[in-house]
């Protein structure tokens, strides 16, 4: 374990790691992970954190998916059996079904995609925030912990409460005044693990 | 006279061929678009490399081919089986 995450206050706990080293592949708060990099990344430079929106943020939208799933076995034959649209030929529904779960298989990419590739890292030497705004736009943001000014945690609902994720907002003296880590899970360890890291800086 | 009944076949058809050409066009779209997710999806994964990473571009690509798949099967369907 680097140094850097024994905190010398002693009234902080030491952060748990366990086997967070190999955690899994879609998980939202990796502490330390092995085997991920990214672009332009330094030698020396560790990722400490990996983090993405929280699992449960994406209930809405798996919520739909299973609606929309649902539709072409219950709906679809409700309309043949019932003859709501006397004008379509049967052969039509045939058609539409797989165009259906084709835009629906679409739909649940789309999203998985963009919570998947929504993630912020932090390493020993920056922070960087990469956000996947539609499939067309994406934002790559970084800063040095030099930089950083303060961090604070925003959590707020029954949601947030009861699953413990919530926002983590870096303010920095860069060209990019806030980061915002979106949804986080853990934000109170994820704030405490940067303070650190910030710490370690100041030291150095 | 035949051309009116040629203007009146045509009138009566008409909603299922511009559904027909409709359909094709939104097919087209969707494979453009897939193709855009795969561009995106291999952008994505050198920006942050992991080892779930190849998972996800087999993914997006098997999605482009069902994209394909449909859009040729909807072909076929609309326009040589005469339904």
């Amino acid at each position: 374990m680097p140094e850097i995450f024994v905190s010398p206050d002693s009234s902080h706990a030491p952060i748990k790691t366990g086997n967070l080293n190999k955690p899994h592949p879609l998980s939202a708060f990796m502490f330390m992970p092995d085997g991920i990099s990214f672009e332009n990344q330094e030698p020396d430079e560790t990722i400490v954190l990996l983090l993405r929106k929280h699992f449960i943020t994406n209930l809405s939208w798996l919520f739909i998916s299973f609606i929309l799933l649902l539709i072409p076995i219950t709906f679809f034959p409700f309309i043949v059996i019932n003859n709501l649209i006397p004008q379509l030929p049967l052969a039509f529904f045939r058609l539409v079904t797989p165009v259906w779960y084709l835009f629906t298989a679409s739909y649940i990419l789309v999203n998985f995609l963009m919570w998947y590739f929504t993630i912020s890292i932090v390493t020993t030497e920056r922070i960087l925030d990469i956000d996947f705004i539609n499939l067309l736009n994406k934002k790559v943001a970084e800063t040095r912990l030099t930089k950083v000014e303060d961090v604070t945690q925003r959590t707020g609902g029954f949601m947030e409460a009861f699953f413990d994720y919530g926002n983590v907002i870096v303010q920095t003296a860069g060209a990019e005044a806030v980061f915002l880590f979106h949804a986080v899970p853990k934000p109170q360890q994820v704030v405490r693990i940067i303070n650190q890291l910030l710490e370690r800086e100041e030291e150095q | 006279m035949p051309t009116d009944e040629f203007i009146l076949d045509l009138i009566s058809k008409l909603p299922f061929i511009l559904i027909r050409i409709f359909t094709v066009i939104l097919l087209l779209m969707h494979l453009l678009f897939s193709v855009v997710i795969v561009r995106q999806t291999r952008i994505l994964s050198k920006i942050v490399e992991a080892k779930f990473s190849p998972t996800i571009q087999l993914i997006s690509v098997l999605h482009l081919m069902a994209s394909l798949g449909v859009l040729l099967f909807t072909i076929i369907y609309l326009f040589f089986l005469n339904l």
